[in-house]
């Protein structure tokens, strides 16, 4: 088997997040704005800390667009040009329970991952009485059932040591009433620490360099995949407990904060999440590869696809990767969903022996991802795509749970109006597709022929 | 293999998929993966997928492949690799067996399994450094898409495996026709004897002249001997009866009237024991709106027309479409029958074959004991579709590896199908063909 073909399904891991090297500015074509220099900007320009939502598509690449954000700030990049920040990024499910999370253990879990990261990249350890004091509690609440030998850890080894733990919800219950009184002590707490630690940064380095950092912005990612708060039912309410209920205390850091929300909850109650943060959440939407109309092919996010594989292959031209057509094939059926565009490519490479990547593989590759969607798509549901499908104005009710649901599971992809021109995300507007490989299965070509034949 | 192009509809039916190509790229993935990647092997037969798996193995001899079974109720995978992966770990790692506690119709969200792939999503990095398969049914595939969007997105591999046709011929459908069940329930020499009155019968009204012919008399023969030959596995001779007798009907009823569904239903359920499909479909179709529009809701009559459709959907992969016909068949069934009347207990089994065809056991399996006890209960002793019902169950037991209940229950099928339809029938060969395949099997 040729090598570049190895290469290639190695380097699109769909585990893992973008490098610094394999990352591919999209913004231009996903429409809705500038991420990145814009909240750098909100941050430079605020004088109170900013906290933000940041949402899009599972698999859209939002983790590569923060890892991209903490990679500009820390090395103070050309979009953040005033302060310098350290950047700390929170992979929320390395602390929490996706079924049984709550407010408190978000607060704990950015402590214990700010501790980490200090000691880790600046050998910082913080100080804190409080926190030591608290520090078995903290550690019980956070990783339960795991057994710790050592009486005393210092507080940033904590993940690094235990691990994450494991379905314990009764134990944890009890400890978590416990802690919930503390609640508003332990923010006070926390932004004791942020005050201490752009204290330690000041004084860290010498005057005339200027400090290294000036202050911190926490990413708290992931967290858009908590399904359920203890004590609240698993979906909706449980987000609401989270993002709304929890606004006023996740709005209380004194440092600048980024958190991870759900599309679909972002796309119902907008304005509302919008008045608590005081500013609109960013929306990550799919790469556009077609036209909102009749799905004409749109040539500049398909370049940069293109791009994005070739930064993969590491080689260029792209003729020797993969044939026009074979590209052509992929980027057709992808929806834009870059993860999904990743999976192709990956198993494409193992269709072939030879490159380039020719249009039967392509063919293969794809024909491998369809039971994927065609597997979760309900009987009532059918209509509902062929509605969209056929609508004019493409738009998306996702306060329907059948419908979220089809836009969850990828069937239904949300993009963006705006673009090479517009870069705030005020002129944004979402619109909505069904996903390419669905609008080629045989029952939705029925549902929608019937809709179709009921309208004339 | 051909070389041109794939016609653009194959490539999105999720249906067609040829095993072995799928094998092979699935061994080629294998050796290229390296450390956590996530494959899905969907396989709605554990028979099938025991195949696959002993493929594999002989075409990666190279590879140390650790097979997993996770046969009863584990809350976690992760940590029950921890417990379980060999060290130094393995090339891949084969997980199967779920389907036979997991059930399709609870919310994924209820299952800690299926939670906690979510949850431990990013540990599996570290803690499974080889390529996870999971071998797992459709219907699960779905359940972990549901249950565990974040753990299913960052799959690699998806490869489908269709289980053969040897496997989905061995359980026996029951097509409901009218008087069928009375036919196959008699024996042999009395069969004979039917025949040879009816056909009497048969050809003293046709030698009527047409004015004192009575239509319905002689429409109630032909199916009758039709309904005898069928069960006698002479379809040419039941065909051309069956043909004869919706012609007539639908020269001498009204359009949408009953009696010509009945007839289609006939006619059609032919096609389908023959396998013709294709033919079969448009008169159970036209069967089913004839009876919507004409029968009263609930009625019995269009349950059958349900039942039929939805066996032939099954016969053809299409499961998603012949389970709300079997839900709704099943529901009229049970409102508007006594309890225990057999066509309850063939919605059942219908329904159990179902959910047996995409993988889930777990559901399939209480359907076929009711059907099966309502079977006994209902019908006289040796009935052929009390054989069914045991044949069908003790598929199920085999292609679950639980062997000593399977055998018992084919013993006892095939010597009630060879008593009452004598050795020659398409049943009775089915039931003698799966007993000594199984035997065959356990010899080895």
């Amino acid at each position: 088997m040729d090598e570049l073909l190895k290469e290639l399904y190695n380097a699109c891991h769909p585990l893992l997040p973008a490098s610094t090297e394999q990352y591919v500015d999209f913004t231009e074509v996903r429409g809705g704005g500038v991420f990145i220099k814009q909240i750098c900007q909100e941050f430079d320009e605020s004088d109170e800390p900013v906290s933000a939502l940041f949402t899009g598509h599972l698999g859209s690449g939002k983790s590569s667009e923060l890892e991209q954000l903490a990679y500009e700030l820390r090395r103070h990049g050309p979009e953040c040009r005033h302060r310098r920040y350290f950047p700390v990024v929170v992979n929320a499910v390395d602390y929490l329970d996706i079924f049984d999370a709550s407010l408190l253990e978000i607060l704990l879990a950015i402590v214990a991952e700010i501790a980490l990261q200090l000691k880790e990249k600046e050998g910082i350890e913080l100080k804190s009485g409080y926190f030591q004091k608290r520090w078995e509690e903290i550690r019980r609440s956070l990783f339960s059932d795991v057994e710790v030998k050592e009486a005393e850890l210092p507080l940033w080894m904590g993940k690094a040591k235990l691990g994450l733990k494991e379905a314990d919800r009764n134990s944890r219950k009890q400890l978590r009433e416990r802690l919930e009184t503390h609640q508003p002590t332990l923010i006070n707490e926390i932004n004791l620490l942020l005050i201490s630690i752009r204290d330690t940064f000041a004084q860290k380095l010498p005057r005339d360099a200027g400090p290294k950092y000036q202050d911190i912005v926490i990413i708290v990612d992931n967290l858009d995949r908590i399904q359920q708060v203890a004590g609240k039912a698993e979906g909706v309410e449980s987000e609401r407990a989270l993002f709304v209920d929890g606004a006023k205390l996740l709005n209380e850091f004194r440092a600048n904060v980024i958190y991870t929300i759900p599309l679909g909850m972002v796309r119902a109650i907008e304005p509302q999440l919008e008045a608590l943060y005081g500013r609109r959440p960013f929306i990550l939407p799919n790469v556009k590869t077609e036209g909102r109309e009749g799905h004409e092919p749109f040539d500049k996010g398909r370049a940069k696809l293109t791009e994005m594989l070739l930064k993969r292959a590491k080689k260029t031209p792209i003729d020797d990767v993969i044939t026009p057509e074979g590209l052509k094939f992929l980027l057709d059926y992808c929806g834009g969903h870059v993860r999904q565009f990743m999976i192709f490519v990956r198993q494409a490479t193992l269709e072939t022996n030879v490159t380039p990547i020719d249009l039967k593989s392509a063919e293969k590759a794809v024909q491998k991802s369809v039971t994927m969607y065609s597997t979760t798509i309900k009987t009532e549901q059918w209509e509902m795509l062929a509605e969209l499908d056929l609508s004019e104005s493409k738009s998306w009710d996702n306060n329907d749970p059948a419908r979220r649901e089809l836009l969850e599971n990828l069937c239904v992809l949300e993009y963006m109006n705006g673009g090479e021109n517009e870069t705030i995300f005020e002129a944004a507007e979402p619109w909505y597709a069904v996903h390419p490989i669905v609008r080629e299965l045989r029952l939705f070509k029925t549902a929608r022929a019937a809709r179709e034949q009921k309208k004339s | 293999m051909t070389t041109e192009a794939a016609n653009k509809s194959d490539i999105f039916n999720p249906l067609l998929t040829d095993n072995d190509s799928q094998r092979a790229t699935l061994a080629r993935e294998l050796r290229v993966a390296k450390g956590f990647t996530l494959i899905f092997a969907l396989c709605n037969s554990a028979a099938e997928r025991a195949q696959q798996i002993a493929a594999l193995r002989s075409e990666l001899p190279d590879l140390n492949i650790q097979e997993v079974p996770v046969r009863t109720e584990i809350p976690h995978l992760l940590q029950h690799l921890r417990h379980t992966l060999e060290t130094p770990p393995p090339d891949a790692v084969f997980v199967y067996g779920m389907e036979n506690w997991i059930r399709s119709d609870t919310n994924p969200r209820s299952i800690p399994f299926i939670l906690n792939l979510n949850a431990a999503r990013n540990h599996f990095i570290e803690d499974c450094p080889c390529p996870l398969i999971l071998w797992i049914p459709d219907f699960l595939l779905r359940q972990i898409i549901g249950g565990a969007p974040d753990f299913a997105s960052v799959r690699s591999g998806l490869y489908v495996f269709a289980a053969s046709q040897n496997e989905a011929a061995k359980t026996i459908e029951t097509l409901e026709m009218l008087g069928l069940t009375e036919a196959l329930g008699l024996d042999l020499s009395d069969k004979h004897q039917r025949i040879k009155e009816i056909e009497q019968l048969l050809s003293r009204v046709k030698h009527l002249p047409a004015e004192n012919r009575n239509r319905q008399d002689q429409l109630y023969l032909i199916d009758q001997l039709a309904t005898m030959y069928f069960a006698m596995g002479r379809y040419t001779e039941a065909e051309s009866l069956l043909n004869e007798a919706l012609q007539l009907r639908r020269a001498s009823l009204p359009d949408g009237h009953p009696d010509i569904a009945q007839s289609l239903n006939n006619l059609a359920g032919l096609y389908y024991s023959q396998g013709r499909f294709a033919e079969a479909e448009p008169l159970y179709n036209e069967a089913l709106q004839i009876d919507r529009a004409a029968l009263p809701e609930g009625h019995p009559g269009i349950a059958t027309d349900l039942n039929n459709l939805a066996e032939l959907y099954r016969s053809k992969g299409r499961y998603p479409e012949a389970e709300p016909l079997y839900h709704e068949a099943l529901h009229i069934h049970r409102a508007s029958l006594p309890d225990g009347h057999p066509s309850i207990a063939i919605s059942l089994g219908n329904l159990a074959g179902l959910y047996q065809s995409q993988g889930r056991y777990a559901e399939a399996e209480p359907l076929y004991h009711e059907a099966l006890q309502i079977h006994r209960a209902s019908l006289p002793d040796g009935h052929p579709d009390i054989a069914t019902s045991l044949n069908n169950l003790a598929v199920l037991y085999e292609i679950q590896g639980r062997f000593a209940e399977s055998t018992a229950l084919y013993r006892e099928a095939l010597a009630i199908v060879e008593r009452a339809l004598g050795t020659e029938h398409p049943t009775t060969k089915i039931v003698r063909e799966n007993l000594d395949t199984f035997l065959r099997e356990q010899g080895e």
